[in-house]
């Protein structure tokens, strides 16, 4: 049992809800358990280079971001020291550290919606409200490797017979152009044959339905519920004001009940997938554990 | 009554006073299997295409097209008939394996419940079960040709009409596209119509052959070998497969022999013909190898694309002498697009050292293009990037100086490409664009030439002046090494042979030697004779041969 086996809708649902909530609520305690949680999912859908990568990549990311922010952000209370005769402020470092956090949890939960092939069976689920859109985007999503590897012909090609991108840069700028123009050229006629074969199998004949692949189980209906209880804890919690984080003029954190609880629903929100692969795992070694 | 009935039919594209096709009729009967061929440029594509309204060329129609006894000559959504184009790219439309099924049956509004039950069946009839739901664009070219061909049929249509749909395979993707289409036409009754510029498959399972003339009438139309008996005596004979050609020149003006169509048939054939006759003395095969100058030198080369992807070159040894044609013969996705990629310097090996003209690769730099060494991509689609030939041949030209310019004429001339200066690369036909390529290529005068499938996707004839053209620069001193699935081709053509399998090249030889050691990657001809002549290797060796036979 993996995420993205639910019903597209439920995926749909929670990746729809985890993002909202993370960047409306800005609240460090949520993007560091969404990152958190949506990096432990991912770690296996994520190649070794890609894990290497990302090790230096996200840290850079968060120092950058971090580090910028008292430059260009010079309220606050609480100055640590001058530069430049600007205050580089306690506060806004922390609003720096904490934007950063909420940027890198987005990114991450993207990257997730890209991997798990959640964003490819959502676009298939369209096609059962919208069947034409749905062709448009499978079509275009067919087409984009085809368009890469073919500009990678291209240029390899022109090498090949001595149109080395060269000596000067109006020299590789006039062939990358041309290079170009030749893709689209090829494109052009490519797309004239498959508009053929869309019609030599009766595209636009009648209404199109759609081949649908997925049923809607009392699993996938567990799981929304599941979903909507937590968003509807920490929205609540939101609303009565339980997760104010404020960091002008001064650091100003909301704590108490009502705001563990919402942090809870949150974070819980969160970990669904990685809690639903964990599961999984858990399952498959018990059940083999008894063979 | 006749499933489909095409009466005198004729075509013509506007702003043209020549029609493409004249008075064309014919009838096919249901659950029959006819293949439909001539020469480039005949009219068969139209022919094909004329038969859906949907996919037809512009231009006037005179004639009528019945299908199942209703007139479907304007008709649109006529779902009875189906279609399969030539090129696997872009005859898919869906990224995912599972909506290319779907995509015909979802056209015609069909509920989901029978559309899955009409995709399950499919994919479980042509085998798709494995790669059901894989990405098209991870798919061979064979599995993408088999995609299209159960696409077209997911909503059963009792009219196939294919149009050279194994023009871009290789021989082995091509037999398991035609065990797929006379399974269907065999076991469920559909009817076929196919045009195929490689006849030898689909001969023996074809019941009829319709041959369409350069001016677009019927020129023959009956049995197969009635067909290829016709053929032998018309300028087209080289284009007779290696067991009709053998059959049809040896049975001579003997009417009521049969022609064969298959290897097994030919050689009972020539068994019966060569009995209680001995052959003539051969004189002793003169030995090959001759030391010769290498042009290219490639020791122990070892690659691969990523670090942990598997070894695509595993130590492989490539000498390539001064006027030689060279053909590494192998499999699609073995990796012969790969090794020509290392040796022409655009890839670099993990392991291993190749010189050219004596001197390291690594020491060119941009300089080995110009004037050392040229590739033909397989795609020679790729190479051009200007609206008409003769403006591609003047930038490159320019880009390359040294008096590049001067060379256009001549190489136009002598490549007989002169008269498609203005046209459209797009436009031209595969062995008319095959041409261009290499006389772009021929453009820096390169002593070496890499060429990369240079016979996917061209007809038989054309085939032919492309191997002489080939010859033709070996004689004036190039060094052409190809890479090929072409058996037939490379036997013609080539000097010497290697065989590519396993990131290796094998059983190097000359090109007799190494057809008559083969068992079976050898040509249909030495497959048909090896028993009585082992050193033919062509039809027309095998007909010398067995007519010098004494009583």
């Amino acid at each position: 049992m993996t995420f993205s086996d639910f019903h597209p809708l439920v995926t749909a649902a929670w990746y729809l809800s985890v993002l909202i909530l993370t960047t409306a609520a800005g609240h460090p305690v949520l993007s560091a358990g969404a990152i958190l949680f949506t990096g432990l999912y991912s770690l296996p859908l994520t190649g070794a280079k890609e894990k290497k990568d990302d090790l230096f990549f996200y840290p850079l990311l968060f120092l950058l971001v971090a580090v910028t922010n008292p430059l260009f952000s010079h309220k606050g209370r609480t100055p640590l020291f001058f530069l430049n005769d600007n205050p580089v402020t306690l506060e806004a470092i922390l609003y720096g550290a904490s934007f950063a956090l909420t940027l890198i949890a987005v990114l991450l939960i993207c990257k997730c919606m890209t991997k798990d092939s959640s964003a490819e069976r959502f676009t298939a689920l369209i096609g059962r409200f919208l069947p034409k859109t749905a062709t448009v985007l499978s079509v275009a999503l067919r087409y984009v490797p085809l368009l890469k590897r073919r500009a990678g012909e291209i240029r390899e090609a022109q090498r090949g017979i001595g149109l080395v991108s060269g000596e000067s840069l109006t020299d590789r700028v006039v062939l990358t152009a041309k290079n170009y123009s030749s893709l689209i050229g090829w494109s052009m006629v490519s797309a004239a044959e498959s508009a053929r074969s869309m019609r030599a199998r009766n595209y636009g004949v009648t209404k199109r339905t759609s081949l649908d692949p997925f049923r809607f189980t009392a699993r996938d209906a567990g799981m929304l519920i599941l979903i909507a209880l937590c968003l509807a804890v920490t929205v609540t919690g939101g609303i009565t004001g339980a997760l104010r984080f404020d960091f002008y003029p001064a650091l100003a954190v909301k704590t108490g009940a009502i705001t563990a609880v919402s942090l809870a629903g949150g974070l819980l929100l969160a970990a669904l997938p990685m809690l639903t692969e964990g599961w999984g795992w858990m399952k498959w070694r018990i059940l083999r554990s008894k063979i | 009554m006749a499933y489909l009935a095409v009466e005198d039919l004729t075509f013509t594209y506007p702003g043209r006073d020549e029609p493409a096709l004249r008075h064309i009729s014919f009838t096919l009967e249901k659950g029959s299997f006819t293949l439909l061929c001539g020469p480039t440029g005949c009219g068969k594509t139209t022919l094909l295409r004329r038969l859906r309204t949907e996919i037809a060329p512009a231009g006037k129609t005179e004639g009528r097209i019945v299908f199942d006894g209703e007139d479907v000559g304007g008709k649109e959504g006529v779902t009875g008939i189906g279609f399969v184009g030539q090129y696997p790219e872009e005859g898919i439309v869906s990224d995912v394996v599972s909506r290319e099924l779907a995509f015909g049956g979802e056209n015609l509004g069909y509920p989901p419940e029978k559309l899955r039950r009409l995709v399950a069946e499919t994919a479980n009839w042509f085998g798709i079960g494995d790669w059901y739901h894989k990405k098209t664009d991870t798919l061979s070219g064979g599995q993408k040709q088999i995609l299209s061909l159960a696409a077209a049929t997911v909503t059963r249509p009792g009219l196939l009409v294919l149009d050279e749909p194994t023009a871009r395979l290789d021989p082995i993707a091509s037999g398991d596209f035609f065990r797929a289409l006379e399974k269907l036409n065999r076991e469920l009754g559909v009817t076929v119509l196919l045009t195929e510029h490689r006849p030898e498959e689909v001969l023996p399972l074809a019941d009829r052959v319709i041959v369409l003339s350069e001016d677009g009438r019927i020129a023959a139309d009956g049995a197969p070998g009635e067909v290829c008996r016709y053929l032998y005596r018309s300028p087209f004979a080289p284009a007779l497969p290696a067991p009709a050609y053998i059959t049809a020149a040896l049975s001579g003006e003997k009417k009521e022999s049969e022609t064969a169509l298959t290897v097994r048939d030919a050689r009972a054939f020539l068994a019966s013909y060569c009995e209680g006759k001995t052959p003539a003395r051969d004189p002793a095969p003169e030995s090959e190898k001759a030391e010769r100058e290498e042009v290219l030198h490639a020791k122990e080369l070892w690659f691969r694309y990523e670090k942990n992807l598997p070894d695509v070159l595993r130590g492989a040894e490539v000498t390539l002498h001064k006027g030689e044609i060279f053909s590494v013969l192998g499999g699609n996705g073995a990796g012969k697009s790969t090794l020509l990629r290392v040796l022409s310097g655009l890839s670099r090996p993990y392991r291993g050292s190749e010189s050219v003209m004596g001197k390291k690769i690594s020491a060119y730099g941009a300089s080995l293009y110009r004037g050392t060494l040229a590739l033909l991509p397989q795609d020679p689609h790729a190479l051009f990037t200007a609206e008409t030939v003769k403006e591609d041949m003047e930038t490159l030209a320019k880009a390359l100086g040294n008096g590049a310019e001067e060379r256009i004429k001549g190489l136009t001339e002598s490549l007989g490409v002169a008269p498609l200066a203005d046209r459209h690369p797009f436009d031209l036909s595969g062995g008319e664009l095959q041409k261009c390529a290499l006389a772009k290529l021929l453009l820096s005068d390169p002593a070496i030439l890499l060429l990369d499938e240079p016979t996917k996707g061209i007809d038989a004839l054309a085939k032919r002046s492309l191997g002489e053209l080939l010859v033709s620069l070996r004689e004036a001193g190039k060094s052409i090494l190809l890479v090929t699935h072409d058996i037939e081709f490379a036997a013609r053509y080539s000097d010497r042979c290697a065989f590519f399998f396993d990131g290796a090249l094998f059983g190097e030889d000359g090109a007799r030697a190494f057809f008559r050691e083969n068992g079976t990657y050898t040509t249909a001809a030495s497959r048909i004779a090896r028993d009585l002549f082992p050193d033919a290797i062509l039809p027309e060796e095998v007909v010398q041969k067995a007519s010098r036979l004494e009583k």
